[in-house]
């Protein structure tokens, strides 16, 4: 057995002490079907005529389309030129990641091309890594020690039971020792969507309506089968929402690690010249942390298109492409109140702190 | 929780380590852990299942109990009848209901008949048809008088249950099995190592061959119509690949965890697209259940003792009930048919056992006629393995008649930019075939590989095998098998 062992330890030792070296030197290129899609997003040369920008996940991308939006600012005298930067499948760490490497990115630009005014960063979800995705590298490539940290200490804040902490803290330690020790150097992984057209949606700005997402994605298209044979459930995280919005304790849900790293971001932001507005998305599975948590922010950081029975529209079926998303009408509509809220917050005399 | 999965990497060496630190002293408590931690590995697929499970266990236990303590041959018949009739009647409605019900509605369709029938909703049980293979095998042997039954509840429940082979077998038997439940295991250090390179050769064959054959077989299968005859038949040879890798491999894996415990488990694959003949294909593909089915339902119908009539009809039987277990659906059953008739030839001519050895014993390459054998053996197998994978008969007609056109001899790959990369799948296949070769006469491929050379040599092979493995692990894929 101690031969046994012994002879086990070593091997698996020398690997990842391998692994570890090679990870350094070769640091993870994250490559699948959106790689095209962020690599060129989030290279910062390519937005310089962009005034805004929008950030976040699927919502994001399916929902806010800046052409809509600009032509709904300029009816109120505010002039943006936008692009939406939103990437599926994202949790609030990851997009708080990419977009600090995307300041770093910007603040390395000549002066006369940074002309950034706002960055609408959709306040989402941090959830556990499920198990199905844990070795998927989009999971793992943005879990660096830093994220880890802030990972741990999130979880460590919220509200959840015991066993929901425990099995999200493990999700992201493997997830960053995969990134450590995994095999990341060698990468034969092909890009499937090698089409900018497609990465960037019809608009060429980053828009990807549900409907177009459908024709590309058999898995959008499951999803809207199973959102339309059952739409009740929609009904129940819509009583859900209402119930999050009102008579809710906000303290108790407030997240201080997000608090902190919310309001550093919104920090660095400032440090650019630009404005960053967290904004709240209709059709989450709760809000309880996402309200507490905003709730400790100023509140001229924060647009809130939530609450089912202010926004009933947004929650309709009618309005629907599945559970979680908006179909092209939802989305024309999602634009027109994200431009109200945002107009109403940045127009001549109000002063973003 | 499958075997390439993280959740099965934590599980395994904590149940290693309580068995060989925590538990060894004491066989009975050895075996309670792996009981429950068998239990446990079932439960991770759906915690209702394992009452089935539990069930199916007490009855075979009583079962094989009242067998041998009933005195009169009828009393024996009876409980056997019991046990019989009750697991194949689980099979029934959790596998077969809705097949039946659907096949008697079409017939009576047919008729001008609408009868309403209405199916279940159920999940099929993971598993259900190598466990209920297990636990009859254990009752007929005690009827046949070949063991006495076990008194000791616990192994008997560990031998249905234990983990390595619960889900997708090989389907043990009491006599080979039960024996090594009743010993106390000592750790070997050549059994353990010899396990771990197993388990990694299983991988190998699972994550790097079968699941990236996976993705061009259900391309091409998927969209059959998209495709002519050579890309059709390069999606054939895909799935064939696919579905050697995917159940070798799990067995393989089965076979090594088993070891890192002290068990020897059956072997359940043999190198079996070496084969020249399709009599020789079924002694080396999914042996334990080829066995299973020529103990308990070839040799009692009369096996090859009768004239060539009753050993062509006992060995129909027997291959279209193979087909069925498989799954309730015309297709396997065809499929069973077709190997049925592809082995006719050697058992009318009685050539079934010419070939008992693995093809070029001792020598590097095979005879040209041993080439030809193979090659002819190979294709039939590939042609036969289009209606395993096709959703429908109509799909593996339609696949089949599309498929052997004047487009089988043109370019696979053009005008199907898809499928270009496909082409490094296939020299890894070719690879993998060529250790395979150079293994044949071992257990397992690389079951000798390197053994004699020095350790940092030996390691960069199983690094080699550990990179591939990873770089080829995106998600997990469910093992084919664990829907039989």
């Amino acid at each position: 057995m101690k031969l046994f062992l012994t002879r086990l330890f070593l091997f698996t030792g020398l690997v990842i002490i391998l692994n570890l070296v090679l990870n350094l030197a070769f640091p993870i290129q994250y490559k699948d079907s959106y790689s095209i899609r962020k690599q060129y997003l989030f290279d910062a040369h390519h937005i310089a005529s962009r005034n805004a920008l929008f950030f976040g996940t699927s919502r994001t991308r399916n929902h806010i389309n800046p052409a809509d939006f600009d032509a709904e600012n300029r009816l109120s005298k505010c002039q943006t030129s936008s692009f939406n930067m939103g990437l599926p499948a994202s949790n609030l760490a990851e997009t708080s990641y990419l977009y600090e490497r995307f300041l770093e990115q910007y603040r390395g630009l000549p002066k006369n091309e940074r002309k950034l005014r706002y960055v609408l960063f959709e306040f989402h979800e941090f959830g556990p890594v499920s198990l199905k995705n844990l070795t998927a590298e989009k999971s793992f490539y943005w879990v660096d020690f830093k994220n880890l940290s802030f990972a741990v200490d999130y979880t460590l804040a919220t509200y959840l039971k015991s066993h929901q902490k425990l099995q999200m803290i493990s999700g992201y330690v493997s997830s960053f020792l995969l990134r450590t020790v995994g095999f990341n150097y060698i990468n034969i992984r092909h890009d499937e969507d090698l089409n900018l057209r497609s990465a960037l949606g019809n608009g060429g700005r980053g828009f990807v309506s549900r409907e177009e997402a459908e024709g590309k994605s058999l898995r959008v298209k499951e999803a809207r089968d199973e959102f339309l044979a059952d739409t009740t459930r929609l009904i129940k995280r819509m009583e859900l929402a209402e119930h999050d919005f009102s008579g809710l304790s906000f303290s108790r849900y407030r997240n201080q690690p997000n608090v902190d790293r919310l309001l550093d971001l919104i920090k660095k932001s400032k440090a650019q010249g630009i404005d960053l507005i967290f904004v709240v998305q209709p059709r989450l599975g709760d809000y309880k942390e996402i309200l507490g948590t905003l709730k400790a922010l100023p509140a001229r950081h924060a647009i809130v298109i939530a609450n089912p029975k202010q926004y009933q529209d947004l929650w309709a079926v009618r309005n629907s492409s599945d559970i979680g998303h908006l179909n092209v009408k939802g989305a024309k509509l999602f634009n027109r109140y994200l431009s109200d809220e945002f107009v109403r917050l940045v127009k001549p005399g109000t002063k973003i702190q | 929780m499958l075997f390439n999965s993280i959740s099965f990497a934590i599980f395994l060496p904590i149940v290693f380590f309580l068995y060989w630190f925590v538990f060894n002293r004491s066989l009975k408590w050895q075996n309670m852990l792996l009981l429950a931690a068998s239990y446990f590995f079932y439960s991770c697929w759906d915690w209702r299942f394992l009452f089935l499970l539990a069930f199916s266990t007490l009855l075979d236990y009583f079962s094989g109990l009242a067998i041998h303590n009933s005195s009169g041959i009828n009393k024996r018949k009876i409980w056997l009848a019991i046990s019989v009739v009750i697991n194949l009647g689980f099979l029934a409605v959790f596998k077969y209901y809705n097949f039946f019900a659907e096949s008697f509605a079409a017939f009576v369709g047919g008729f001008g008949f609408k009868p309403h029938i209405s199916t279940l909703s159920v999940i099929l049980p993971v598993g259900i048809s190598f466990y209920t293979f297990h636990g009859l095998s254990y009752v007929f042997d005690i009827y046949n008088r070949k063991i006495v039954p076990s008194t000791n509840f616990v192994e008997y429940s560990l031998f249905v249950s234990f983990f390595p082979l619960l889900v997708a077998g090989p389907i043990e038997r009491a006599t080979h099995l039960l024996p090594q439940m009743e010993k106390r295991r000592i750790f070997r250090n050549e059994q353990a190592v010899d396990g771990l390179r197993q388990i990694l050769w299983g991988l190998f064959k699972k994550i790097v061959i079968a699941d990236s054959c996976a993705e061009y077989a259900n391309m091409i299968f998927n969209n059959a119509g998209s495709y002519s005859g050579s890309t059709l038949a390069l999606g054939a040879l895909f799935f064939t690949f696919q579905i050697y890798g995917d159940f070798s491999g799990y067995s393989d894996i089965a076979l090594g965890v088993a070891r890192l415990f002290g068990f020897e488990l059956l072997k359940n694959f043999s190198f079996p697209y070496f084969s020249r003949d399709i009599a020789e294909f079924w002694r080396r593909w999914h042996i334990s259940l080829s066995s299973w089915f020529r103990d308990y339902l070839y040799y009692p119908l009369g096996g090859s003792r009768g004239g060539t009539w009753l050993r062509v009809r006992n060995t129909f039987i027997i291959f279209l009930v193979s087909g069925f277990w498989h799954g309730a659906n015309w297709t396997f059953i065809i499929w069973g048919g077709l190997n049925a008739l592809f082995i006719m030839p050697s058992i009318i001519f009685k050539t079934n056992r010419n070939n008992l050895d693995i093809v070029a014993k001792g020598r590097m390459l095979p005879t040209i006629r041993e080439a030809l054998q193979m090659a002819v053996t190979f294709g039939l197998t590939v042609f036969a393995w289009i209606f395993f994978r096709a959703k429908s008969v109509g799909d593996a007609l339609s696949f089949i008649g599309r498929m052997f056109t004047s487009e089988l001899f043109a370019n696979p790959f053009s005008g199907h930019p898809e499928l270009l990369l496909s082409r490094i799948t296939l020299a890894l296949v070719l690879v993998f075939m060529l250790i395979e070769w150079n293994g044949r006469e071992s257990n397992y491929a690389i079951e000798r590989v390197m053994l004699t050379r020095k350790m940092p040599v030996r390691w960069a092979f199983y690094f080699s095998l550990v990179v591939l493995i990873f770089i080829s692990a995106g998600k997990e894929e469910q093992f084919i098998y664990f829907q039989f």
